[in-house]
């Protein structure tokens, strides 16, 4: 298929099955290099499941995914991470067992290229690139507004702060595209306002994609520039916010008539 | 008198637990990520004792160099055991019963292979140490109880060094909330899973050693792997420092109560020990000394 320029994401034909249940179905999302889009539709519309396909979770049963032009279906998600996307979950997985500092950092070092004797030996390469991680922490948790909280276990955090930090997590691996799986669920009217603030900040900062699955329409409406529209694992619309508002199909899915 | 022998005791029941501490802290640290007991562990200590003897033997060399045998002789041992007998299941999404009892299997094959390739005979270690005892104000104290709590207290810091200041051991700790999210950030699960195997059989490979050293070497060695488990359980499954504190706490138990009641009923009381512990305070010594965020409370 012919490259469309600047396309840094291709979903081309894309089902993905479970069992008997068809989860996403023949989905197509061409997705330009700088954007901020989303992904609505209503509960079971297979929006996570085309994180997942994106992310590696899962491979598709048909079709193909492309980034930056390169074929990434049936890679591990670390693989794909490597290459440059990285996420956030639905229900927020941070790891408990390390405090908001080194959950970022865990991210970060990912990329440190020194291996387990040289770490072990302490030399002077390993101790060049974890001060550069460290700095790097500092940016990504001050980005999100967390700077402050690094030595606090992130079960401890309020729930707004918990998504924050795994948005800080998400950018430490430093992608070109950012998968963002409802980032507003679960925060009251003040925190979404000050997540879409964030993420805004973030998209034009670090220069990055950005695609989102959210509930919030408000949120969707006002910060994208792009949206993408499933029901029943089919993508039914396409297009900006206002015509996407506007399209009978759409309608007809969100309002079962 | 009465209290030499008691100090006596005391140094005895340390360097006892110390093994244990290493056994169990690579016990717990499989546990705390692949969530299950590794019974298998035990044949890597056994091997080691096998190893480190041959090795001693035919190279006519001193304790050090038998040591960095059995440490890469273990840890090798245990990659190897990981992905012939767990990674299998662990691609598949097994179950945890599976790698469970794939564990036990695995040990009583390499207990009896052992046994059917040199008989269930007892194999002595040649001195290793220039000085078998050390004798310092009436106390008599074997050398080769000192050089094994010296051994394991620096295995054990250069451990927490690795979980608490290496990319890797941040790694480890954070595979032991779930296995899932790390690959998602761009970690080689895999990868992470070899390394928690390698430093746990290197563990088990320092252990094997001076078992072997002071107990001798014979096909149910690594059976000892089963003090291991009552101190990760009465430390608290999954902590490490739980599993450390209750390893001492059970050497010294056992020392005393060897000596001054009879090794009869030793064993009796260790078990004992555990089932109060899983009855009355499950969640172990970490639970009770509020240790447990660092690593991983799951319970079996």
């Amino acid at each position: 298929m012919k490259n469309e320029q600047g396309t840094i994401l291709h979903v081309d034909n894309v089902t993905m099955r479970f069992g008997g249940v068809v989860a996403v179905n023949g989905a197509n999302i061409r997705l330009r290099r700088g954007r901020l889009a989303g992904i609505i539709g209503p509960n079971g519309a297979g929006k996570t499941t085309m994180f997942n396909l994106i992310s590696g979770v899962y491979t598709p049963v048909e079709g193909e995914i492309r980034f930056k032009d390169q074929a990434i279906t049936g890679k591990s998600p670390d693989e794909i991470t490597h290459l440059g996307i990285s996420r956030t979950f639905q229900n927020i997985r941070l790891f408990e067992g390390l405090n908001v500092y080194d959950n970022v950092k865990m991210a970060a070092s990912c990329r440190s290229e020194y291996s387990f004797l040289e770490a072990i030996l302490g030399l002077p390469k390993v101790w060049k690139l974890e001060r550069e991680v460290a700095s790097e922490v500092e940016y990504y948790l001050d980005l999100v507004g967390l700077s402050g909280y690094e030595k606090v276990w992130p079960e401890n955090l309020a729930y707004g702060l918990q998504r924050k930090l795994e948005i800080a997590r998400a950018l430490a691996s430093k992608p070109e595209l950012l998968l963002l799986d409802e980032p507003a669920a679960g925060l009251n009217p003040t925190e979404v306002q000050e997540l879409m603030e964030i993420i805004r900040h973030i998209h034009k900062e670090l220069d990055i994609t950005i695609l989102l699955i959210e509930h919030h329409m408000d949120m969707v409406m006002s910060i994208c520039e792009e949206l993408w529209v499933m029901n029943f694992g089919a993508v039914i619309a396409n297009g900006d916010p206002e015509s996407v508002q506007q399209d009978p199909e759409v309608l007809k899915a969100y309002l079962g008539s | 008198m009465v209290k030499c022998l008691l100090l006596q005791q005391i140094i005895n029941g340390l360097s006892l637990g110390s093994v244990y501490a290493l056994i169990a802290v690579g016990f717990a640290l499989v546990f705390s990520i692949l969530k299950f007991s590794n019974f298998s562990h035990g044949s890597v200590i056994m091997l080691s004792a096998y190893l480190g003897l041959w090795f001693s033997n035919n190279f006519n060399v001193g304790l050090l160099p038998t040591l960095l045998v059995c440490i890469l002789g273990g840890g090798t041992l245990a990659v190897i055991i990981e992905k012939i007998g767990f990674k299998p299941i662990r691609d598949k999404e097994g179950p945890l019963i599976y790698l469970f009892v794939v564990s036990i299997a695995i040990s009583m094959f390499l207990q009896y292979l052992m046994t059917a390739l040199l008989g269930g005979r007892f194999f002595i270690y040649k001195p290793l140490l220039k000085t078998s005892a050390w004798r310092v104000a009436g106390l008599t104290i074997p050398v080769v109880n000192l050089a094994m709590l010296g051994a394991s207290v620096i295995a054990l810091a250069i451990l927490l060094y690795v979980l608490y200041r290496t990319t890797i051991g941040i790694a480890i700790r954070a595979a032991s909330t779930d296995l899932f999210t790390p690959n998602l950030l761009g970690i080689n699960i895999d990868l992470v899973v070899s390394v928690t195997f390698f430093i746990s059989g290197a563990l088990a490979g320092i252990s094997g050693l001076f078992l072997g050293m002071s107990l001798n070497v014979y096909p149910q060695l690594g059976g000892l792997v089963m003090k291991a488990f009552i101190a990760t359980v009465i430390g608290g499954l999954g902590s490490l420092g739980g599993a450390v504190i209750a390893s001492f706490m059970l050497g010294l138990l056992e020392t005393m109560i060897t000596a001054y009641i009879g090794g009869a009923v030793t064993p009796m009381v260790s078990f004992a020990v555990m089932i109060l512990f899983l009855l009355f305070k499950p969640e172990g010594v970490a639970g009770l000394l509020g240790l447990s965020s660092g690593t991983t409370t799951q319970k079996l």
